[in-house]
């Protein structure tokens, strides 16, 4: 049963297209596993190579859709891969302010892969994100800028912190959680794609695909924020996440960035560059080379390495622009112990 | 217009979308043609309580939240769902004043008042704020959260428990999480030395409980009063008009509540401007959610 309903243009501006679902829920929970096809085989990742998108972009009024065609087309997407898919793009909306842009991933970027996938022949484009900080995904919408574009666009957004949960099997038994819980939305589509903000992060050294998996668990179940993950462990909940989530494609706006005390309190940084690619782990390896940090001493992604997707430059096949030329350096707070002795040597 | 008319022209059309969201089993659902779910079903009882429905369609949406209280007093989203406590609060809340769920909501108190939030696991994550105030986390053996001590608060004021030691802690909690240049984040002020960002809805949600008239608050009810506009999403709007909402507001909540009496927006948020409704017009609404009204508006 599908909770969205049909809309008007004049209904979906009304509503701020905010759309809460909730389908399936009994008294006794929901017991449905789903097992997606793999997007990415883990075991043949690890093993061998991933092919990873970096590209050019100075700011967001750039042909942005077309980078991300181009992109595409170096990482061997076509349209037969997305013909009459559905495709949920999940940004990151963390805690948006309406002074503070760079915290999350920008409207026009959300706005250029809609139109990328549509041109590919996915039958549908859905934007849903569950925020970690705020409750109210209608004023999310509007302090982001983008509430705007899905207006103009007419695409419908999804608070997947209200979304009914059903029990997945926890396939990354990083943390000891034994299952988690995710939306009900994602049985109903093909792709998942995590759009992150290029970010450091105080408590994760970076925040990008992968991490960027933690606004996908509802509110409803793991609170605002999702603390029940810290609990955890953030660094053991983010390999959880990416085990089970299984994106199936990663696009990291960093075109403009954040540097130092992110993921919300840091600055700026122009970055200028787009990355792209099927594996999340190899995207996150060659995003954190962007900022000038080395993969290999972010906890989390030296625990994927040889598991969930490479990070060594040996295994990932760059496309595009050349890391080593167009990368600028992230400002680190050492005072900070996930950011302290991972720069890029 | 007098208000029993601005009651059927804007209250009605929003509690009848309400009631369409009903399922049979005397449980209310997020969106139409949807699955009734607990939490849902507490905001939709305590909307429809505060703006005096009464009869076969609240007692069967308390009973149908009966059926997901457990033996601890708890009320979950499902069974095994079992550390997402929150719904208790609004549950408590909603079944507070009904003769018929008595019982369920006495457990529900006490079952609130033997959680409380825990700091412990990152005392050396740089947080300011004092993490001896316990409060009430979203999710059991996690962290006490400004909304949902916020909500844990408001189910023991409806109660009358203001006295308890608890709600005084749960109060010097909310005092003690204010930002200082005003306004609330969802649970921390000032982390690694850096003062954090206010969002409305927690300032709003913090706000319903504290005296908006002491000079402390200022700042924060001043933050509040820019986003009680009809451009605000409708979640922190009810709140901020139940903190700090007054008779001259109605405008902007009636304009906002014909908007939103559409079949997509979100039962929580319909239930919550409704309730913004009946605090602001009905003492019978203030009365139903607890709220004091005397010094507030």
């Amino acid at each position: 049963m599908s909770a969205t309903p049909k809309w008007t243009r004049r209904q979906v501006i009304k509503a701020g297209l905010v759309v809460g679902t909730g389908a399936f829920l009994t008294k006794e929970g929901v017991h449905a596993w789903v097992h997606r096809e793999l997007p990415w085989d883990p075991a043949k990742e690890a093993g061998f190579s991933s092919q990873v998108f970096v590209g050019s972009a100075s700011n967001y009024s750039v042909n942005l859709s077309g980078i991300l065609l181009q992109g595409f087309h170096e990482l061997g997407v076509k349209k037969e891969e997305l013909l009459g898919k559905t495709i949920l793009l999940k940004p990151n909306l963390v805690e948006p302010q309406r002074t503070e842009e760079h915290i999350n991933t920008h409207p026009l970027m959300v706005r250029a892969a809609i139109e990328a996938f549509l041109h590919l022949g996915a039958a549908k484009v859905l934007v849903a994100e569950g925020s970690g900080h705020r409750r109210d995904s209608a004023d999310v919408l509007e302090a982001s800028g983008l509430g705007e574009v899905l207006r103009e666009d007419r695409i419908t957004y999804t608070d997947l912190n209200y979304e009914t949960g059903y029990r997945a099997l926890n396939l990354g038994a990083c943390t000891g959680l034994a299952t988690l819980t995710l939306p009900e939305l994602f049985k109903r589509v093909d792709w998942i794609v995590s759009m992150p903000k290029l970010k450091t992060h105080h408590w994760a050294g970076v925040t990008l695909s992968m991490k960027n998996l933690f606004g996908v668990l509802p509110g409803i179940y793991y609170g605002w924020p999702k603390n029940v993950l810290h609990y955890a462990g953030v660094q053991n909940s983010i390999l959880d996440l990416t085990a089970t989530v299984k994106p199936h494609f990663s696009i990291v706006d960093g075109i403009v960035g954040m540097e130092g005390d992110g993921p919300i309190m840091g600055t700026a940084k122009d970055a200028g560059v787009v990355v792209m690619g099927r594996n999340p782990v190899s995207v996150d390896a060659t995003a954190a080379r962007l900022m000038m940090i080395d993969p290999a001493k972010v906890s989390y992604l030296k625990r994927a390495s040889g598991w969930l997707g490479p990070i060594g430059l040996e295994r990932i096949e760059q496309r595009g622009e050349n890391p080593a030329s167009v990368g600028r350096e992230f400002q680190l707070v050492e005072k900070f112990d996930a950011m302290r002795g991972i720069r890029l040597k | 217009m007098s208000l029993q008319h601005r009651a059927s022209s804007v209250v009605q059309p929003a509690l009848d979308e309400l009631k369409k969201r009903r399922n049979p089993d005397g449980g209310f659902s997020l969106l139409l043609n949807n699955p009734s779910r607990p939490d849902v079903t507490a905001w939709a009882l305590l909307a429809l309580r505060s703006c005096g429905e009464t009869g076969a369609l609240v007692v069967e949406a308390g009973d149908y939240l009966k059926a997901y209280q457990q033996e601890n007093g708890s009320v979950l989203m499902a069974e095994e769902e079992s550390a997402a406590v929150w719904i208790t609060y609004v549950a408590a809340w909603a079944w507070e004043g009904m003769p018929e769920f008595e019982v369920c909501a006495k457990k529900a108190l006490n079952y609130i008042l033997s959680i409380s939030g825990n700091w412990s696991y990152i005392n050396a994550w740089g947080m300011a704020h004092d993490q001896s105030l316990k409060g009430w986390p979203w999710v059991a053996g996690t962290s006490s959260w400004v909304d949902s001590t916020a909500l844990a608060l408001l189910a023991l004021r409806s109660a009358g428990l203001e006295g308890h030691g608890r709600y005084v802690e749960g109060i010097k909690l909310l005092k003690n999480r204010e930002l200082p240049s005003g306004g609330w984040n969802c649970g921390n002020t000032i982390v690694y030395g850096t003062e954090l960002r206010p969002t409305p809805e927690s300032t709003a949600m913090a706000l319903t409980l504290l005296d908006i008239r002491n000079a402390r608050h200022v700042s924060s009810v001043q933050l509040l009063r820019q986003y009680l506009r009809p451009a605000t999403g409708p979640l922190t709007l009810a709140w901020g008009l139940m903190a700090i909402g007054t008779k001259k507001d109605l405008p902007v909540l009636e304009q906002v509540l014909v908007e939103q009496q559409r079949d997509y927006c979100q039962t929580e948020w319909l239930s919550l401007l409704c309730m913004a409704w009946s605090f602001l017009t009905l003492s019978q609404g203030a009365n139903v959610l607890g709220f004091p009204r005397e010094g507030r508006l």
